[in-house]
């Protein structure tokens, strides 16, 4: 039997097949079809000329709920919420984030003004119903979203996250009446306080629903034509996957499908060799994001933004920034020189692509250094154009009297620099230190810019796995089922009671177990942990602590003290006399699939074959100095080999950089393992 | 020392880095709700010199004045004074502060060999620093003395310990200790981080190379804004606001106050000139210098290099010219708790006065007030006494090719950020009855203003107290641009539990009775351009959309609408429109 997964990106679709027999890995890319990215995901299975009813397990990643979001191709949706709060959406936070900016435009609300309805109804903060629902209202609402011919549904009323009855009643009546609209409610979705934030989900959800729904339906369609006889999973923006079945009634927490799942690559990775903490970090052409994982499991956010429109869900806490092969290099009218954000993209793409670039990029400057081989880009089945390459950074070499060489390392201190920065203010902001973390570079350009900005966090130890370009799709086979879930709960930690506590651990508990039923995973499957959020009183921003699943009096105190312990640690100053409160319970559960045993390569002496070596580069290291590197091919690497820097190991995705200092040695899986020589750290 | 391109770019992006530090560590963990929701704060990086050389976006008109601080922070402690390890508090208006009261200005030096060589600096509004009544900010006090309690630059930690001196001074001045002590506790190690990462910068590159940057930095900042400004038409461009003073609507102390300004365009420089102003108030309307300066040269950064980040630099071709004894630059101790009043409408004006000689990169004016309010009292659930500062949204002006927005913030206040209804019913005695758009208050015009909101809190179970300080009422709503026509300007209204209903511009302490109902009604912003050439097609659309009630259509837009159908009347709308259009060449 084999395990298959598929990753739609926005150029390419990659496919990654692993024989759960064997542990043979073969990855397969074909272009996306952006029109019906089902097509291009069966053309990515169909590389591999194999029935699908020998694939017992089959993963899917896919851009298709983003690029509804960003394009603004969703259903038309409505909303319905409580009386004297039609607005929510619209008001937002009231924020202006560019703030010399007199023309600054807000994000505008998926749903127009006219179809959202107000319905009289009101509950209190502490869940009290103040005003009944006046359901026969719905009637009239009914009435007019058929008129206007409406495909989609959000439900959000206020403080709903404390008693969701009314939502529940109106959704009851909604799948009796007016069935052939999709119903998000929002406590379905998130039982979080903060209005706007949480109308904001139910509303992308809803608007997101009819699309993905569809698009689910071909693809299983398509794959059971094919013969596929078992349950197609999603990656979700949580690093977790669940089955299509879930994801068509939660579709917004698949926004980040494909990218988180090079983060849980990475862990997953990171662990089978032996390590707990790790960041990793892929770069492709346009951007590159990092994520840190600790103790095995990627770090996770409560809130984030998708242009500009709050989804208040779980998440991967993966952190982009505008730095990637095809950064532009320009010069402002002060005459600074800068990298990015704006980027070449796949189109025209770098000056040496041929394609009509002009301006200068990261991957022109890698060329002028000779970190790249125009005789082998793409593994030799791309032409490019070092001329032109050079070209265009003569240019910004002339505006500073500089020579090409130094032009060309510039560009390339610069987008190291404003990345070592990303992974710094990552790992600070959480109060831990980068050394003691190993980095996971994949993606195109990844390998590259690796073990420079390693070397200047003085971070130890960079792992490049095997064909970089499709780590993400890998990742995904990787993953664990997982399903999130938690609920507000404001209490001073002095005086709660822990057997209300205990109640709603267990109510969110029956939550997680309701969907791992569905999705046919046997309760002693499941993983569950518990977090508490608590804060000083008076503070707003919470730390989250573990918690234990069944919570007595005499656990108040340790939770306490790991609080003030952790906010010593992350903000650097602490308050432990002071009295705190709770915030929200989480529980997260996870459903551990079986981990396949991977292919082992070959165990080779110390020193790599003969054939491995490929010869030496002049690589230009600064200060009119140029090195000799020598240059390995991937492919010829064995198990065992050791070498150090400075190095280039080129194959047919990617080219891994092995500074001077550093030294290279591959692992059983093969590997990369980059570490800094002592007197390096 | 001349400094490569490469290393400059790679220090500007720390510097910058290292004052987004500060705002994230403030932001996650403070205690009040004005500092961690409503972000009504700045952090930046200064040099020894007290030259802004890398700011983080928050409260803009905070920034330009940190500056001061650092000067005021020399002049009264002494620069040989300092020492590694000391953390620096000011708030008094007229030493260090530059605002009023309730903001406090932290500060930390970046010791480097023994010298001073940069400063990480943070100014923050806090919920209350004593006065006459909570919340530090009112609309009849006279001298500054009733406003607060007044701290030149102090050592609030002297060599890495804490001064507790000072802290017992603070807590004996406030009326919420814990929140503001908690509060100052985030600043100072924000500060601290900032400092530290600024000696690593220089522990990487070199002292040599780090002053060369800084230099090169503030250089270039000015070089852009120089480019900038060259690019408006030479000529002198003005603009005024009548506003409507000081003390309470009932007991009137300064009854119209005109600000008045000019800005001067001369090849690469330019001048903002404040004469014709009036003279200080008697009442707190007064503007401390300092904060005159950062309000004009806020202005100043919108109409020149909107999309850069600040610096010291950018202001180097920027003149500013404040009469003595004027309303922006009063003499101590003349009461000044409102000063934001004013600096809301000087960016304003700057807009306004350069419209003719930039139309397509100035909007209509906005609102106009960042509609402070101020409600406290003994929480009836928990025993515990609360002071709640808010601002309240608006809407934006029209823009040459899109309508105003909607609900936003004032200019003076940046990314701040509101508090949701779903946490003040937690945090608060009240409940929410409204948040909604505010219908018709937008100004008229062929880019329509955006609109403000209605904002309803009913008093729960308890008896509280009120202070509001709305301006821009009743001489100078939201203006409209280029035919746009005015917005309607804010109010507060107080729906008493006896069925009376009062009107509120400012009031300072006003009792407020259980069951009372508070609603903060915002303004909306002016056209632009007239709205008799607004496509009818927009004008059917903010009916559906209710943003325009059906019974202005035809006297704002002279649009006819046909009722039934839901139709736009075309022939109607041309005949109306020509109609009124000669009547309005008539007149």
């Amino acid at each position: 039997m084999y395990r298959l997964s598929t990753d739609v990106g926005g150029t390419f679709t990659d496919g990654v097949l692993l024989d759960e027999t064997t542990g043979k890995i073969e990855v397969s890319k074909v272009s996306s079809t952006p029109k019906n990215p089902a097509i291009g995901t069966i053309q990515s299975m169909e590389r591999f000329e194999i029935p699908l009813n020998e694939v017992s397990f089959l993963v899917h990643g896919t851009t298709v709920v983003i690029n509804a979001l960003i394009e603004g191709k969703g259903a038309k949706t409505a909303l319905i919420t409580t009386k004297g709060f039609r607005d929510v959406l619209e008001i937002g936070r009231s924020n202006r984030t560019e703030m010399y900016n007199a023309l600054y435009k807000k994000p505008t609300p998926l749903v127009p003004r006219y179809l959202i309805l107000e319905i009289k109804e009101r509950m209190g903060a502490n869940g009290e119903v103040l005003i009944p629902l006046e359901i026969s209202d719905l009637t009239q609402i009914i009435e007019h979203l058929r008129k206007e011919e409406v495909e989609s549904i959000a439900v959000c009323l206020l403080n709903s996250y404390a008693n969701p009855k009314h939502e529940e009643e109106i959704g009851r009546l909604l799948n009796d009446q007016y069935p052939e609209v999709t119903v998000s409610l929002s406590h379905n979705i998130t039982r979080r306080y903060y209005e706007y934030e949480r109308t904001s989900t139910t509303v992308q959800n809803a608007y997101v629903m009819p699309v993905v729904q569809g698009y689910l339906r071909s693809l299983e369609e398509e794959i059971t034509e094919r013969r596929f006889q078992s349950v197609l999973q999603v990656m979700q923006s949580n690093g977790g996957i669940m089955t299509s079945a879930v994801a068509r009634e939660i579709p917004i927490s698949m926004v980040e499908s494909g990218p988180v799942a090079g983060a849980i690559g990475g862990a997953q990775l990171a662990s089978m060799i032996g390590y707990k903490n790790v960041i990793t970090y892929d770069m492709g052409g346009t951007t590159a994001k990092a994520s840190i994982i600790r103790g095995g499991l990627p770090e996770t956010t409560d809130q984030y933004l998708i242009e500009g429109r709050p989804i208040l869900l779980p998440v991967v806490d993966m952190r982009e920034i505008g730095a990637g092969g095809g950064s532009i290099a320009w010069i402002d009218e002060a005459g600074a020189l800068h990298v990015g954000p704006q980027s070449a993209g796949a189109e025209p793409g770098p000056a040496c692509y041929m394609r009509g670039g002009v301006e200068p990029t990261v991957t022109d400057a890698n060329l002028q250094l000779a970190i790249l081989d125009p005789e082998y880009f793409l593994g030799g089945k791309m032409e490019i154009s070092p001329q032109l390459g050079r070209e265009a950074i003569q240019k910004v070499a002339d505006y500073f009297d500089l020579s090409l060489d130094e032009t060309a390392l510039g560009i390339i201190k610069i987008v190291n620099t404003n990345m070592s920065g990303l992974l710094q203010s990552m790992t600070v902001k959480r109060g831990y230190d980068p050394r003691e973390f190993a980095v996971v570079a994949f993606g195109g350009a990844g390998p590259i810019h690796a073990a420079a900005i390693a070397k200047e966090l003085s971070i130890p130890t960079v792992i490049v796995p095997p064909s970089p370009g499709v780590f993400s799709a890998w990742g995904m086979l990787m993953a664990d089922l997982r399903h999130d879930f938690g609920q507000t709960y404001i209490k001073p930690m002095g005086d709660t009671d822990v057997e209300s506590i205990n109640g709603i651990f267990r109510e969110l508990e029956v939550r997680v177990k309701d969907l791992f039923e569905r999705e046919n995973i046997p309760d002693e499957s499941m993983v569950v942990s518990y977090e508490i959020d608590l804060r000083y009183c008076g503070q707003e921003h919470t730390l989250s602590v573990p918690a234990p699943s069944k919570l007595a009096d005499a656990d108040r105190e340790a939770l306490g003290k790991s609080f003030d312990a952790l906010h010593l640690k992350v903000y650097g100053h602490n308050a432990p006399e002071e009295s705190k409160e709770i915030v929200s319970l989480k529980v997260m559960s996870i459903a551990k699939v079986r981990k396949p045993v991977l292919e082992t390569i070959a165990r080779g002496s110390e020193a790599p074959v003969p054939e491995a070596r490929l010869g030496e580069r002049k690589v230009y290291v600064g200060n009119g100095r140029y090195q000799e590197f020598s240059i390995y091919h991937r492919d010829k690497l064995l198990s065992g080999n050791t070498f150090s820097g400075p190095a280039l190991i080129e194959e047919a995705t990617a080219t891994t950089v092995v500074e001077a200092d550093q030294t290279c040695s591959v692992d059983q899986y093969g590997d990369l393992i980059i570490t800094l020589n002592q007197e390096g750290l | 020392m001349k400094i490569d391109p490469i290393t400059l770019e790679v220090i500007r992006n720390q510097m910058i880095a290292s004052s987004r530090d500060i705002r994230r560590t403030i932001e996650r963990a403070a205690y009040s709700p004005i500092l961690y929701e409503v972000v009504d704060f700045s952090c930046g990086i200064l040099d020894g010199e007290a030259n802004l050389i890398a700011e983080t976006p928050g409260l803009p008109i905070f920034l330009a004045n940190l500056g001061y601080a650092v000067k005021s922070t020399y002049d009264t402690i002494g620069r040989e004074n300092l020492n590694p390890g000391d953390v620096i508090l000011c708030n008094d208006p007229y030493n260090g502060g530059g605002t009023h009261c309730p903001d406090l200005v932290v500060l930390c030096p970046a010791f480097y060999e023994g010298e001073i060589r940069g400063w990480a600096a943070f100014r923050g509004h806090i919920v209350d620093m004593g006065g006459i009544y909570p919340g530090g900010w009112y609309s009849n006090t006279t001298e500054v003395f009733q406003e607060g309690f007044r701290l030149p630059p102090v050592k609030l930690v002297v060599e890495g310990k804490p001064n507790e001196d000072v802290f017992r001074l603070i807590r004996a001045n406030t009326r919420v200790p814990d929140a503001v002590l908690g509060d100052i506790r985030a600043m100072i190690a924000a500060v601290r981080k900032a400092s530290q990462r600024f000696c690593e910068i220089i522990d990487n590159y070199g002292l040599g190379v780090t002053l060369g940057a800084i230099q090169e930095i503030l250089d270039q900042g000015e070089i852009m804004a120089r480019a900038a400004i060259r690019r408006i038409p030479n000529g002198t461009y003005s603009a005024e606001a009548l506003l409507d003073g000081d003390g309470n609507d009932d007991e009137p102390l300064d009854e119209r106050v005109w600000v008045r300004l000019a800005v001067i365009v001369k090849d690469e420089e330019m001048t903002i000139d404040f004469t014709g102003t009036d003279g200080q108030c008697r009442g707190p309307m007064n503007v401390p210098e300092p904060s005159t300066i950062s309000s004009a040269r806020y202005g100043f950064k919108i109409i020149t290099t909107p999309a850069l980040p600040s610096n010291e630099g950018f202001f180097r071709p920027l003149k500013i010219i404040i009469p003595e004894g004027s309303l922006l630059k009063p003499q101590f101790p003349a009461a000044c708790a409102m000063w934001p009043v004013p600096t809301t409408t000087i960016p304003d004006l700057i807009l306004k006065a350069l419209a003719p000689a930039m139309p397509d990169r100035v909007r209509a004016g906005h609102f106009g007030d960042s509609m402070a309010n101020f409600i406290y009292g003994t929480d009836p659930r928990t025993g515990r006494y609360y002071v709640c500062a808010e601002g309240d949204a608006g809407g934006y002006g029209g823009k040459p090719d899109d309508d105003g927005e909607p609900a936003l913030f004032s200019m003076d206040l940046g990314d701040t950020y509101n508090v949701p209804v779903e946490v003040a019913e937690v945090r608060y005695p009240w409940r929410v009855e409204r948040f909604e758009l505010h219908q018709d208050s937008g100004g008229p015009g062929k880019y329509r203003g955006g609109l403000g909101v209605l904002r309803d809190y009913r008093i729960i179970g308890h008896k509280a107290g009120l202070t509001v300080t709305t301006d821009r009422v009743k001489y100078t709503p939201p203006w409209g641009l280029f035919g746009g026509k005015d917005g309607k300007p804010s109010i507060t209204v107080v729906y008493r539990n006896d069925g009376k209903e009062e009107r509120w511009r400012k009031i300072s302490n006003l009792p407020l009775d259980q069951n009372d109902v508070v609603s903060f009604q915002t303004g909306g912003g002016g056209g632009y351009g007239s709205p008799l050439e607004r496509e009818p097609r927009l004008v059917l659309k903010d009916v559906i959309n209710e943003y325009v009630s059906m019974a202005k259509v035809r006297e704002d837009y002279g649009v006819v609408i046909d009722e039934n159908e839901m139709k736009i009347d075309l022939d109607a709308t041309k005949g109306l429109r020509n109609k009124m259009r000669e009547s309005q060449e008539r007149t």
